[in-house]
C-alpha cells in the first residue's frame, strides 16, 4: 500500500505522548486499520521501522488483537456481540435475521464486498442487549424483532453518507451518536 | 426496608442538563478538590486513602491503599499510574457512562492520584471498542490540560504529570493489570507472573506502577474531599462505600445501580430496584459479578460464620449487598456485573456460552488454559447440539480443576470457575438433558421459549 506523508507526521504526534517509542504501537496501529481497513506487509514494516523494532513484533500484535485485520474487511462492519447478556436478550436470533436482511453469512464478508457480518465478544453495554456494533457507532437494544429496521437504518445511513466512521483522532461526536434513534 | 440507590460516583450520570464538557463539570465545583489536594503533603493524602478502606473496583478487590503502600518508592526509578478503562468482563459495563458523561469526574480522580503517588506519567488504557468514549476522553484531557489541571505546573503547583490514552485492540486479558502494562508498553497483551512482575515494582518499563480501576480512581477525590475516616463510614466497615451494580438479563429493568455496599439484600435488590423477574418466570441463577465469579442457585442455602462463631442459615436471597457476604457464600462480587437468569434458561447453553468467550479470550501462554478453556468448550458445545455423554460431567470438572491455580494470571480461574459451580449447583439438569438426548438428539433443549444462548 501507499502511505501517504501526512500518515508519518501523525504518527510523530502518537511517539511524542509517550515515554518509550514502542508503546506507541497500540494507536499507530489504530492509526493504520482505521485509514487503510487492514495490514499488509508494507504497513507492518513501516510501522517497525518508525517505532524501531522488528517487523515480527508488529505482526505478532496484528495477528493477536481482534480489532486489527490482515483482510480488508467491507464498508459496513456490523459486529453483534454473542457474550451471556446480549445472547440472553436473543442477540443469535438478532445475527441470523441481519444475516438474512443483508445476505451475508455470519463470520463473513458479502459477496459484493459491502457488508462485514461477526460475532464479537462482549461489547461493554451489557444492561442494552443485544448490542450491535457498525463500524464505530453502537446500536442497543436491537432485539431480534428490531433487527429488520436496524437494517433499513444502516442502509439509510449509508446512503446518506452518517454511516461512514468518522477519521482517526477526530473530536467526539455529538451526544445520539452511539445509538441513534431508530423506529423499532 | 425497600432497597434504594445511592449515588455518589453516579451523581452525574443520566442527569438532565449534564454535559461530558469541562465547564458543566466545574460549575459543579469540578477540580476543586484537585486545587486544594496539591497544597497537601502526599504522605497524608495517602493515609487518607488507606483510612478509607475502598477496596479496587476493577474485580480483584484488594483495598486501594495498600496497593499504593507496596509502590517501591525508593528504587529511583519513575513511578506510573494506569487508569483500568478496558472494561471488558462479560455483564460489566459500570465504567462506560462515565467515560461518556463524566470523563472529567475520571481525569480529577487520575490527576488527584498521580500528584498522591508522585507519578511521572499518568496511563488511560480504554477497551478498543469504546471508539467515541476515546474521543470523549481525549477532548477532555485536551481541556483540562487547557485549563492548567493535567501537563506542567498542575494548577500551579510544581507536580507536572501528562496524561496519555492508549486504545486497546478487543483483547480480554489486556484487563489484566500486567497483561495491560505488556500491551501498553507495546506488544501482545500478555500477562506476566508474580513475582516478580509486581506491578508496584516492576510495571511498566519495569518501573514501579499503580494500575487502578476507573471507579476506584472517581473514589479519590471523595476520599480527599470528604476525608478517609468519612468514606469508611459509608456502608459496611469491611467493605465500605458504593458498588454500582450493572444488571442485565432477565429481569424486569436491566439498568445500572449505584447503592451503599450492605444496605439491601440481593432479594431486596432484585425485586425493588430491578422489577423483579419478567411476567410469568422465576428466578433460577445469578452470576454476582462479571461472568468469571461462580453463580448462584436461586433457592440455595449456606451455612455462614458469624463473627461470634455460631453459624448462620443464610438464604441466597438474603445475602446482604457486600464483598464480604458474597464472598463468605463461596463466590464474589468482582467487577458488580450482575447477570440475572430465570427458569427458562437451559444451563448448559448459559455454560457453553461463556466457555466460548473464555476459550476465544485466552491468550495462549500457559498449556492448561490454552488447552483446557477450548476442551471445555468444546464438551459443552457438544452437550447443546446433542451429542452430550454421561461422563462429560465429571469431565469437565476434572479439566476445570487441572486449570485452576495453574495459570500465570487469574484468567484460569476465570475458565474454571463457572464450570466448576455451574455442573456442581446443577448437575441433575446436565444428566437428565445428557439423557434426553438419547432419545431426542439435539432437540433436547430445557426451554423452547428461550433464546438460543450458543
Amino acid at each position: 500500500m501507499d502511505i501517504p506523508k501526512e500518515i508519518d507526521s501523525k504518527i510523530d504526534a502518537i511517539i511524542a505522548q509517550y515515554p518509550k517509542k514502542k508503546s506507541a504501537a497500540m494507536m499507530c496501529m489504530h492509526l493504520f486499520q482505521e485509514t487503510f481497513g487492514y495490514f499488509d506487509d508494507s504497513a507492518i514494516r513501516h510501522i517497525a521501522s518508525r517505532l524501531e523494532v522488528e517487523p515480527i513484533e508488529i505482526y505478532g500484535m496484528v495477528s493477536f488483537y481482534p480489532m486489527f485485520t490482515q483482510k480488508p474487511r467491507g464498508r459496513i462492519h456490523i459486529k453483534v456481540c454473542r457474550t451471556l447478556s446480549c445472547a440472553l436478550a436473543g442477540s443469535y436470533k438478532t445475527a441470523s435475521e441481519i444475516s438474512k436482511a443483508v445476505s451475508c453469512p455470519i463470520g463473513e464478508t458479502s459477496d459484493d464486498g459491502i457488508y462485514t457480518l461477526e460475532f464479537v465478544e462482549c461489547l461493554g453495554n451489557c444492561v442494552k442487549g443485544p448490542n450491535v456494533q457498525v463500524n464505530d457507532k453502537l446500536f442497543d437494544n436491537v432485539t431480534p424483532d428490531r433487527a429488520e429496521k436496524l437494517v433499513d437504518t444502516i442502509k439509510k445511513m449509508d446512503s446518506d453518507g452518517s454511516l461512514a466512521p468518522l477519521p482517526p483522532f477526530s473530536k467526539p461526536a455529538g451526544g445520539d451518536f452511539d445509538s441513534p434513534e431508530y423506529k423499532g | 426496608m425497600a432497597a434504594t440507590q445511592k449515588r455518589i460516583i453516579y451523581r452525574h450520570i443520566d442527569l438532565e442538563g449534564w454535559s461530558a464538557d469541562i465547564d458543566c463539570y466545574m460549575k459543579d465545583g469540578g477540580y476543586e478538590v484537585l486545587k486544594s489536594a496539591v497544597a497537601r503533603p502526599r504522605e497524608e493524602l495517602c493515609a487518607e486513602v488507606e483510612k478509607s478502606k475502598i477496596k479496587g473496583r476493577g474485580g480483584a478487590g484488594f483495598p486501594m491503599g495498600m496497593k499504593w503502600k507496596f509502590l517501591d518508592r525508593k528504587s529511583g526509578k519513575p513511578i506510573y499510574l494506569v487508569c483500568n478503562a478496558d472494561e471488558s468482563e462479560p455483564g460489566t459495563c459500570k465504567d462506560r457512562p462515565l467515560i461518556y458523561q463524566d470523563p472529567h469526574q475520571i481525569i480529577e480522580g487520575i490527576m488527584c492520584a498521580s500528584y498522591a503517588v508522585n507519578a511521572a506519567h499518568a496511563f488511560i488504557y480504554i477497551r478498543g471498542e469504546y471508539i467515541n468514549g476515546y474521543r470523549i476522553l481525549q477532548n477532555a484531557v485536551d481541556e483540562a490540560k487547557a485549563k492548567g489541571f493535567v501537563g506542567k505546573n498542575v494548577c500551579g503547583s510544581d507536580y507536572s504529570c501528562e496524561i496519555t490514552i492508549c486504545r486497546g485492540g478487543g483483547c480480554y486479558v489486556c484487563g489484566e493489570e500486567t497483561g495491560l502494562l505488556s500491551s501498553l508498553a507495546g506488544g501482545r497483551g500478555y500477562p506476566r507472573i508474580k513475582p516478580p512482575y509486581f506491578p508496584a515494582v516492576m510495571g511498566l518499563y519495569d518501573c514501579p506502577t499503580v494500575v487502578n480501576n476507573v471507579e476506584s480512581l472517581c473514589w479519590v477525590p471523595q476520599i480527599f474531599k470528604l476525608g478517609g475516616e468519612a468514606v469508611s463510614k459509608i456502608g459496611v466497615p469491611v467493605d465500605p462505600g458504593t458498588h454500582v451494580w450493572g444488571v442485565s438479563g432477565q429481569v424486569q429493568k436491566p439498568g445500572r445501580y449505584e447503592i451503599e455496599t450492605g444496605s439491601c439484600k440481593l432479594g431486596e435488590f432484585l425485586y425493588d430496584i430491578c422489577g423483579g423477574p419478567l411476567a410469568g418466570r422465576t428466578f433460577k441463577a445469578i452470576i454476582p459479578g462479571g461472568s468469571s465469579m461462580k453463580i448462584l442457585k436461586w433457592g440455595e442455602k449456606f451455612n455462614v460464620k458469624r463473627p461470634d462463631g455460631t453459624v448462620e442459615e443464610l438464604r441466597v436471597e438474603d445475602i446482604p449487598m457486600d464483598s464480604a457476604s458474597f464472598m463468605s457464600c463461596g463466590t464474589a462480587i468482582g467487577s458488580c456485573g450482575m447477570i440475572v437468569m430465570d427458569n427458562t434458561v437451559d444451563m448448559a447453553e448459559a455454560l457453553a456460552n461463556l466457555n466460548a468467550f473464555y476459550a476465544h479470550e485466552s491468550c495462549g501462554q500457559c498449556t492448561p488454559c490454552r488447552e483446557g478453556s477450548l476442551w471445555i468448550s468444546r464438551i459443552t458445545k457438544r452437550i447443546c447440539d446433542g451429542w452430550g455423554r454421561k461422563e462429560d460431567i465429571d469431565l469437565l470438572l476434572d479439566i476445570a480443576d487441572n486449570i485452576c491455580g495453574r495459570t500465570i494470571c487469574a484468567h484460569g480461574e476465570s475458565v474454571a470457575w463457572p464450570v466448576q459451580s455451574n455442573v456442581g449447583k446443577f448437575r441433575e439438569e446436565y444428566l437428565s438433558k445428557i439423557e434426553r438426548q438419547d432419545m431426542m438428539g439435539g432437540q433436547a433443549r430445557l426451554d423452547n421459549n428461550s433464546y438460543r444462548l450458543i
